[in-house]
């Protein structure tokens, strides 16, 4: 099966990513040859276990004594935009539009 | 001693001969002159730069982590400090090492000191590059499909690969969290191996991190191979392979048997599986593990009108082309309506290569051998418009890492004077068998040159 | 036409645990913004989730209190979307495989008993905290919230009606208090409640198209925008029109719904296991230490007040309407030995004061010992009813016993019968023309003839007592 752009445009929105026009066409290429290569595993038969690597034999809680309590940090340092102990970024779309502060 | 050592690094690094292994060298006046009383003291050591250390920028080869400096420190750097080792710098890499040639790094590609105009290999290219050059005996790096041993055999030095859950993963930026493990790298097996000694053990702080004795991996140098079963795995050697490559694995196998192992023809049937695989379920982890660069608390933002604005721009300018790719490979194959054709049934396949490796070393095979890679190092730029063709280049490293397996990859000669490397595949837990078979068919190559 | 409502519920449990779910940040409410996080919270590059035990105690309790069956294993999943109160860009929770199934929930709406089942339960991080009234123009992110533990608890559309939801909310309410998981409180977010709601032709069999109405802030609140929602289903059912499938919020200053952005809304969340975290595994052995471990619940509780102590339904549904009332009306009745008495101490002059003090019965000024020494003293005749009350009121500001209080105010009971016999003959003396009415039978003078004697005692006297020297006094 082959993906179409659109299906393309809209894996790109879901992923936060922007694509011009040369740039999707590309990429619906590559996936599209990918997905080719990948589509072999439609050949696997059965059902089979999932589970795969050695990390199911692994703890599943943290040991309380290892932890020393919070590990604080300062967040501002590495913050894009802080203010006032806040790190700042645009509005959501409607949100302060009118100036309104609500 | 070492301090002279970041100072040639650098100098080495700005002429014309400069291989771009480093993203950043340590200026010799941070070198840290009282160091710790431990098995690697006064030991100079590169730390690939997806890993995260204090007082050094951590970029993961990428644009929009160019200036991040981690606030706090990966376990496995914290242990090397323990240990007196002396860190020199961060090593270049594909961009959240998704990659197989250290190609998409944003500060350039590396270069194999080799051949200038060829690849290191990837994604942690840079690592094997300052130990393959003489920088440092020894260099971290990290394996998500092959990304230490691939390198390894390009350069021409010795990728040791744990298993799943053998280092601590803090610290590490993820790519494929269930396959990711940071991997040592050495000028001989020796120094590979001591250096995963130190780094080894469970970290409360990475649930995916084993409690387990440390491997005695020094103790194995020296052990030989006789009586061990190597398992010669028929998928690993298809007639399609470079004949060149075909007789310096041969000849390795033949060393073996020399020095007493038993060689065993096996079969890993699903291993046709292996690429797909791989390719489903390492973009589908990184696509959500990717998720939060979104400019918001740390990294290099672009701005925007509104929020969705500003982490879209943020994300399309800060990541390169091979990062978007598997973000939207990886979207793509979990989303919805897709997510049991590729996901689902990638995690079966996943299932299958873990059970030929059971079923494998279940009749008493030690460790299997193959080829570490189907072609020696390629020209740069070979295959960066081909993501299919780069990726291929993963086909016999890729398993280890879908089954958590440890794995190495160790100098058996070269083809028109580029580096082959032979890879030892060995059980869960086993890096030590991996280590001794190393050990042998470095010291037995070494004889053969001579 | 008539209509059948249709009602299921999600509700969001924050578990009082003193650290985040997968790291070791202290959970804490209203502190300065972005000081209780870490690199784990923060999603830094590198960091990794570690579980909490203590959450997972909380959370196996919470579904053992509600009857559901708990796994052996449950998985950890991704739920993946962009915000930015969300620092990994992903939620860790559980999807497929989750901690708990098929538990149920009995409780009682208008005297009769009803059932809601429940479908599941499962635990999730929570994310920050997105402000837009801080600062102009720009919004503020605060991720102390973040990474606090939650369980997800959601129901079968088995409620009826929006006054049987809140009912039912209520009891939940109630037994997370008994089994002391969470503090419940809805103003801080640590309890949250979404409503699903449809409406169908009744003796219907199948569902009709719902509506989500999240953002709801308190038990009424839920009722009214139930009651709302319904209203505008019905009348574009009635008018022949059809439900769109949405997502609403409600507005507690407005007292309306309004439908959400269809951009907030458009989500493909694409779960998958988290691999950061392995299986969680629970043995039939911690399920059944965790099951004995467990307090009566609330109905149970009643239903004992009822038949060991003899209490009425209601007296009863008050004296258990929380664990810590319950727990302190026992321990009092058992110290006296008197049940009756403790439950009208309790739930009246007790339950006053402590609500003029604003406390509950955990820390409640007079505790239970002390308050069984004063009711022994009234048992024993030593203080009056009237004393009593009076002393209850100051042992909640100091910290004293009930003897010592009552003697340095001179509130002992007078009963020395030669010290009442001479309060009697002088109020006698002093009002022959009503003893004289006494005699000649309006006995109702009695009353005014004991309140001078009182009176005349500084209200020390033992009232029955009086009662019984001044009846036989004007009767001789």
């Amino acid at each position: 099966m082959s993906v179409k752009r659109e299906e393309v445009l809209r894996i790109a929105k879901l992923a936060r990513l922007r694509l011009d026009e040369d740039e999707l066409e590309r990429m619906t290429g590559d996936l599209n040859s990918i997905l080719e290569h990948v589509d072999a595993l439609g050949s696997l038969e059965g059902d089979g276990e999932i589970a795969g690597t050695a990390f199911e034999e692994g703890p599943s809680t943290r040991d309380e004594e290892a932890s020393d309590g919070e590990r604080g940090l300062d967040p501002s340092v590495v913050a894009p935009a802080w203010r006032d102990g806040f790190y700042l970024v645009p509005p959501p779309p409607g949100v302060h539009a009118e100036g309104d502060g609500s | 001693m070492t301090r002279s050592v970041t100072t040639r690094i650098r100098e080495s690094e700005a002429g014309p001969e400069g291989l771009n292994a480093f993203i950043t060298v340590v200026e010799e006046s941070d070198v840290p002159t009282d160091l710790p009383d431990g098995p690697l003291q006064g030991v100079p050591v590169a730390v690939k730069d997806n890993i995260a250390t204090l007082g050094l920028p951590t970029t993961c080869g990428s644009r929009l982590l160019e200036h991040y400096r981690s606030p706090f420190e990966a376990t496995a750097v914290r242990k090397l400090r323990e240990a007196g080792a002396v860190i020199v710098g961060k090593t270049n890499l594909d961009e959240f090492a998704m990659g197989s040639s250290t190609e998409n790094s944003a500060f350039g590609p590396a270069r194999n000191p080799h051949d200038r105009t060829r690849v290191t290999g990837g994604s942690s290219g840079g690592s094997a590059a300052a130990v393959a050059a003489g920088y440092v005996p020894m260099a971290l790096g990290s394996e998500t499909g092959g990304s230490v041993r691939q390198p390894a055999a390009f350069c021409g030095v010795a990728g040791l690969k744990p298993t799943y859950g053998r280092v601590s993963r803090y610290g590490l930026v993820a790519f494929a969290s269930s396959m990711d493990q940071i991997g040592t790298f050495g000028r001989t097996v020796a120094d590979a191996a001591r250096l995963l000694e130190v780094i080894a053990g469970h970290d409360p702080l990475d649930a995916t991190s084993i409690d387990r004795p440390a491997p005695d991996l020094t103790g194995a140098l020296d052990r030989g191979v006789d009586g061990l079963v190597v398992g010669v795995p028929s998928e690993y050697l298809p007639d399609s392979l470079d004949p060149g490559i075909r007789e310096r694995v041969d000849r390795a196998l033949a060393r073996l048997e020399r020095e007493g192992a038993e060689l065993r023809e096996v079969s890993l049937p699903h291993s046709r599986f292996a690429i797909p695989t791989y390719y489903v379920i390492a973009p589908a982890e990184a696509s959500s593990n990717l998720s939060r660069f979104d400019g918001v608390r740390y990294g290099v933002r672009t701005e925007g009108d509104d929020i969705g604005d500003m982490v879209e721009a943020t994300r399309t300018h800060g990541f390169g082309t091979e990062v978007q790719r598997r973000i939207m490979l990886g979207t793509y194959a979990l989303s919805a309506g897709y997510y049991e054709q590729y996901y689902g049934r990638a995690q079966r396949a996943r299932g299958r290569i873990v059970q030929d490796f059971r079923d494998v070393f279940g009749t008493g095979v030690d460790a299997l051998f193959t080829p570490t890679t189907p072609t020696t190092a390629f020209p740069l730029g070979e295959w960066l418009d081909d993501p299919v063709q780069m990726y291929l280049s993963d086909v016999f490293t890729v398993t280890a890492n879908l089954a958590g397996i440890p794995g190495m990859s160790v100098p058996i000669g070269t083809l028109e004077g580029l580096p082959v490397g032979g890879q030892i595949l060995a059980p869960w837990w086993r890096e030590e068998t991996a280590v001794a078979i190393g050990s042998v068919l470095e010291s037995t190559l070494t004889e053969e040159v001579r | 036409m008539s209509w059948e409502v249709v009602i299921g519920i999600e509700i969001h449990v924050q578990l009082r645990t003193e650290r985040k779910l997968f790291c070791a940040n202290r959970v804490a409410f209203g502190d300065a913004p972005n000081t209780h996080v870490c690199p784990v919270c923060l999603g830094l590059p590198g960091a990794l989730p570690t579980l909490n035990p203590e959450a997972v105690r909380l959370a196996l309790r919470t579904a053992l209190a509600v009857e559901c069956t708990v796994h052996e294993r449950s998985v950890w999943a991704r739920k993946n979307y962009f915000y930015p109160d969300l620092p990994k860009g992903y939620q860790i929770t559980q999807f497929e495989e989750p901690l708990a199934t098929d538990g149920r929930v009995v409780f009682d709406v208008d005297g009769a008993e009803r059932s809601v089942r429940i479908r599941r339960i499962h635990m999730e991080e929570d994310a920050g905290k997105l402000v837009h009234d801080r600062f102009p123009g720009v919004s503020a992110v605060d991720l102390n919230r973040a990474g606090t533990p939650l369980v997800e608890i959601v129901t079968e559309p088995d409620l009826r009606s929006p006054a049987q939801t809140r009912a039912f909310l209520a009891a939940l309410k109630q037994i997370l208090e008994y089994v002391d998981v969470s503090d419940c409180n809805m103003e801080e977010g640590s309890l949250r409640a979404d409503a699903n709601v449809s409406l169908r032709p009744s003796g219907s069999e199948t569902l009709g198209t719902k509506t989500e109405i999240k953002n709801v802030n308190s038990f009424s609140g839920i009722e009214r925008a139930l009651e709302i929602e319904i209203e505008r289903q019905r009348g574009v059912l009635e008018a022949g029109g059809s439900i769109d499938q949405q997502t609403l919020l409600w507005d507690d200053h407005r007292g309306a719904v309004r439908p959400m952005r269809s951009k907030e809304e458009s989500h493909d969340y694409r779960y998958f296991p988290d691999p950061d975290l392995p299986t969680l595994r629970i043995t039939p052995d911690t399920v059944a230490r965790a099951r004995s471990a467990l307090p009566e619940l609330p109905r149970a509780r009643r239903a004992r007040f009822v038949t060991e102590h003899g209490l009425s339904e209601y007296d009863a549904g008050v004296l258990t309407q929380t664990a810590a009332t319950a727990g302190y009306f026992e321990a009092v009745a058992g110290g006296i030995a008197d049940a009756k008495t403790a439950a009208n101490w309790v739930m009246g002059p007790v339950l006053a004061l402590m609500n003029e003090r604003k406390e509950d019965a955990t820390g409640f000024a007079v505790g239970a010992p002390r308050l069984v020494a004063l009711l022994t003293l009234l048992r024993e005749g030593v203080v009056s009813d009237g004393a009593a009350k009076k002393v209850l009121g100051l042992l909640a500001t100091e910290d004293a016993d009930p003897r010592e209080i009552v003697e340095r105010e001179g509130l002992v009971q007078v009963r020395d019968t030669g010290q009442l016999d001479a309060w009697v003959a002088e109020v006698m003396e002093a009002n022959p023309d009503e003893v004289q009415r006494y005699r000649d039978g309006e006995t109702r003078i009695l009353g005014f003839l004991m309140g001078r004697v009182m009176a005349a005692s500084r209200g020390k006297a033992d009232p029955r007592q009086v009662n019984e020297l001044l009846r036989s006094a004007l009767e001789s």
